[in-house]
């Protein structure tokens, strides 16, 4: 077992070599950033994506844009009221945040975002040139939620697709390319309805089939669209610094569906990652700000300021103008910032925001018009100024593949919840307050999202280090299992795993090898159990990662590890007590599916390991001794032919004699390839059946080797016998409490 | 599939080619309120009809105006059942004059054509503490003898009416 710290020391000498070249393979460095020209030189498929992607944005929304300016019309022709119309937007809003999570999933799951980019397109177009049509209010929802799809597809996939399409020297520019193409999508909305309605004489049922055909063209433009994969272009720089000098590029490998993280498992990865949790919380605040400040503008500039409704539409379109040419001038400042300094940027991101909701608040309390109009614009500049830096930094931390699901995410809680329950809330104390008042209300959880952005600012530089660590790991395994080197069966590595605010695994590492044995010992609170239910998917790590086979599991659900061969025996009772014996092995052997006869089969090979459950078979679990009950435990964990066994506490509170018999079975079921992790308080107990031990105490491994090495360790052992002479009653060295007692709420220095 | 043939045929339902317009409708042009514009209580509504075909339908009394305020006309094809309340809808004769005229809607059968106007003689304030002026629109739709709403016309205006600061 002297391979793991062999491996650890190489692995260790590469990344610190790897991680130099890795900062500048994702956009980081201290030289200036090439042009576009240069950056995009010979690259054609970089600009027709950065055209096609940024047009497709321009056109996406423009039927929401186009319908509150066409809404007298269009209630007075479908007979439809102006409260019908606005849930109808506010409903096509819902159908775009909840579509962008949906689609992000197919995105991660299959690639192919150009034609997903290309579907979604189609799926807005035909909307939009359907409502030409459209005679009902039934009519008009079913099309807004198709568009609603569609543009909730785009929005997730869009950024990823950008970004993957174009070198990192070059991204924050495409992105501010992209806002710019968002803020020119309400001008061109405003000057296609101006034109259809006056200059050509169209109802707004023309102003739809304008609209429809300009989105067509632009579908049309797009359709060459492909996707290059996931993180061609820095990822793969990344690992290609990685490998070893001399050595050969490793083939892509291929992900296996068994340990491919679905969505709903990336979401949660992705909420572990520090800055993400303070981002979120950010945009859910901010976005209760901007989806109400461009809703109610209407109403603004008509209650407070007494603009006609021509005005209106006209001041709605040109506002945005200020913000474009904004995003495209500073964007060559942004990506040199972010190029030296993310977290600098991070911190303009939140100045921004926090101005942008001051000038807001100076906007609404304007008497005048044209001040007020100046002020309206400058804010919205401000605003998607900080869109492309968040975009940046919130992709920069998460591994490509993920991309889509994480702006899927912020998209969800910016326009979803935050802008949703903002416009319920402008809508309740509008009566109440007048609509100037209820949005400069709104303003001050907005100047809180922008501290908040501010605070996020500090952890973006460990964040995106965190994930260039994980990709050269990576990379360096997929070498080592390239070379035909030996990995270990478990590998968890540099563990880092918090109750709320409050640690309790430091750095851990801990390997298993296939068909060992290994103890886990440690004194009450050290973090055993803890360690055991990061192993077996109860709990996610704050930092580090989980191997089983060479493979992540780090973030995988318990039940998808279940199926490849981690079972868990948890501490006390592990049993249904109101449940006979048999009902409680059935239980277990739920992941065998359907299969009937395969499970009756996985019984009564249980009960063949285990004679004396047989007999006991239809007892209810409650009734059985103390031993029966931790027998059953692991009897329902045998059941599933687990590859990897983690025992927690097993002789928690049984006489000796009981004791001696399971562990027999432990060993019987380990002498039969199954490689077993028994957690124990008890050094006695464990070290009987071991060669290998690990030693935790308050968080850490504080030895690892052989079992006979650990008794020659008074200073770690005489803790558990102080501990197990001073404890409960419970058992013969301690107690099995889980409680973190000796976690920390600091992390602490490496 | 079965699912998108039946969002297909829903959609297909709920749309029509015929007797949309894609044309803005030019044949009536309301002089007063004007778009924008402020009036004062009481108010005419004055309108032109260019169409020489509607104006003969008016004056036969085989086409009616229906005046809105503040609410949205039926839909293309309805009769003013659309906008009257269940109680009313299940009351032989309702709804009459006397109810839509409660809700500030009107049916007016020029008489002096083409330039005719009708009174308001009264309507709701809109006003409140937070929005100083008292906000309107208004929406004129061409309908038959029956009341039954024909065409997608509709002719439109938001309008403030001007009242003392002390009748807030």
């Amino acid at each position: 077992m002297t391979v793991s710290p062999v491996l650890e020391d190489e692995l260790g000498q590469w990344r610190a070599r790897a991680l130099d070249g890795a900062r500048a393979a994702v956009g980081i460095a201290e030289d200036a950033p090439p042009s576009m020209r240069d950056a995009l030189h010979g690259a054609d498929s970089g600009w027709y994506a950065l055209v096609a992607l940024s047009a497709l944005v321009v056109v996406a929304d423009m039927q929401s844009l186009a319908l509150p300016a066409l809404g007298p019309e269009v209630t007075a022709t479908l007979g439809i009221s102006t409260p019908e119309l606005t849930a109808a937007l506010i409903f096509k809003s819902v159908v775009v945040a909840a579509a962008g999570l949906p689609a992000a999933a197919i995105a991660q799951r299959h690639g192919g975002r150009g034609r997903l980019c290309v579907a979604a397109a189609l799926l807005w177009t035909v909307a939009a040139l359907t409502t030409t049509f459209v005679v009902s209010l039934a009519g008009l929802l079913i099309l807004l939620a198709g568009s609603g799809v569609g543009v909730g597809a785009l929005r997730a996939v869009q950024p990823s697709l950008l970004v993957d399409s174009l070198p990192p020297s070059t991204r924050l520019r495409a992105l501010s390319l992209s806002q710019a193409a968002t803020s020119a999508g309400i001008v061109l909305a405003s000057l296609t309805v101006y034109v259809a309605m006056s200059g050509l004489g169209l109802t707004w049922r023309g102003a739809f089939l304008a609209i429809g055909l300009v989105s067509l063209a632009v579908t049309a433009l797009a359709t060459r669209l492909r996707d290059p994969g996931y993180g061609t272009l820095d990822v793969a720089v990344v690992a290609a610094a990685a490998r070893r000098a001399g050595s050969q590029p490793v083939i892509e490998a291929t992900e296996d569906p068994a340990t491919r993280l679905g969505a709903l498992e990336t979401i949660r990865r992705v909420l572990l990652i520090p800055m993400m949790t303070r981002l979120l919380v950010a945009d859910l605040l901010i976005g209760g700000l901007l989806t109400p400040a461009s809703t109610y503008l209407a109403f603004l500039l008509r209650s407070r300021w007494d603009v006609g409704p021509g005005e209106r539409a006209l001041v709605i379109g040109a506002l945005p103008l200020l913000a474009i040419v904004a995003v495209l001038a500073l964007a060559p400042t942004a990506e040199r910032t972010f190029r030296h300094d993310p977290a600098r940027l991070m911190r303009a991101a939140g100045i921004l925001i926090g101005g942008a909701a001051v000038v807001l608040i100076a906007a609404v309390s304007m008497p005048w018009l044209i001040p007020a109009l100046v002020l309206i614009a400058v804010m919205q500049a401000g605003v998607a100024l900080t869109a492309p830096i968040v975009t940046m930094s919130v992709l920069s931390v998460v591994p490509p593949r993920m991309r889509p699901v994480t702006a899927a995410l912020h998209a969800a809680v910016l326009f979803g919840a935050g802008g949703l329950s903002g416009v319920m809330l402008v809508g309740s104390m509008d009566r109440r307050f007048g609509t100037a008042v209820a949005l400069g209300a709104l303003a001050l959880p907005a100047l809180a999202g922008a501290a908040l952005l501010g605070a996020a600012s500090r952890l973006v530089d460990g964040d995106i280090d965190r994930f260039l660590e994980e990709t050269i790991e990576e990379e360096e395994l997929r070498e080592v299992h390239a070379a035909g080197r030996h990995l270990p069966m478990l590998a968890c590595r540099h563990v880092d795993f918090s109750y709320g605010s409050l640690q309790v695994l430091f750095d851990v590492n801990f390997n298993v090898e296939q068909s060992e044995m290994v103890a886990l010992l440690g004194t009450n609170g050290a973090g055993k159990s803890t360690l055991l239910r990061v192993v077996s998917g109860l709990g996610f790590p704050s930092r580090g990662s989980v191997r089983f086979d060479g493979a992540d599991v780090t973030y995988l659900d318990a039940e998808r590890r279940l199926a490849l061969g981690v079972s868990q025996v948890p501490g006390g009772r592990a049993v249904f007590p109101p449940l006979t014996v048999v009902e409680n092995l059935r239980i277990a052997g739920f992941t065998l599916g359907r299969h009937r006869a395969a499970m009756d089969r996985g019984i009564e090979a249980t009960f063949a390991a285990f004679p004396q459950l047989a007999q006991r078979r239809n007892h209810l679990a409650g009734a059985l001794s103390g031993g029966e009950q931790q027998m059953l435990g692991l009897g329902k964990a045998f059941i599933l032919e687990p590859r990897l066994l983690l025992i927690d506490e097993l002789s928690l509170g049984l006489a000796p004699k009981v004791v001696g018999e399971l562990l027999d079975m432990v060993r019987s079921i380990n002498q039969r390839g199954t490689a077993v992790v028994l957690v124990e308080q008890s050094v006695n107990v464990a070290l009987s059946l071991v060669e290998r031990a690990y030693f935790m105490e308050k968080g850490e491994v504080r030895f690892e080797g052989r079992s006979a090495d650990l008794l020659d360790r008074p200073d770690l052992l005489r803790s558990v016998f102080l501990e197990g002479a001073t404890g409960n009653s419970t058992g013969p060295t301690g107690n099995g409490a889980k409680a973190p007692v000796g976690g920390r709420t600091r992390r602490r220095p490496r | 599939m079965t699912r998108l043939l039946a969002i297909a045929v829903v959609v297909l339902t709920a749309c029509s080619a015929q007797g949309i317009a894609l044309e803005t409708n030019r044949s009536l042009t309301l002089l007063a309120p004007t778009d924008g514009g402020t009036v004062a209580m009481p108010f005419s509504v004055q309108w032109r009809v260019d169409n020489a075909a509607l104006r003969q339908q008016l004056a036969s009394g085989a086409r009616r105006l229906a005046i809105f305020f503040d609410r949205s006309p039926m839909p293309p094809g309805e009769t003013f059942h659309a906008v009257a309340d269940k109680e009313c809808r299940q009351t032989p004769g309702c709804p009459d004059t006397a109810y839509l005229t409660d809700r500030d809607i009107f049916v007016a059968t020029a008489s002096s054509l083409p330039l005719s106007s009708f009174q308001v003689d009264d309507l709701p304030d809109t006003r409140t503490p937070h929005q100083r002026k008292d906000q309107h629109q208004l929406t004129i739709v061409v309908v038959d003898a029956s009341g039954r709403r024909v065409g997608e016309a509709a002719f439109e205006a938001e309008f403030d009416i001007s009242r003392p600061p002390e009748t807030l």
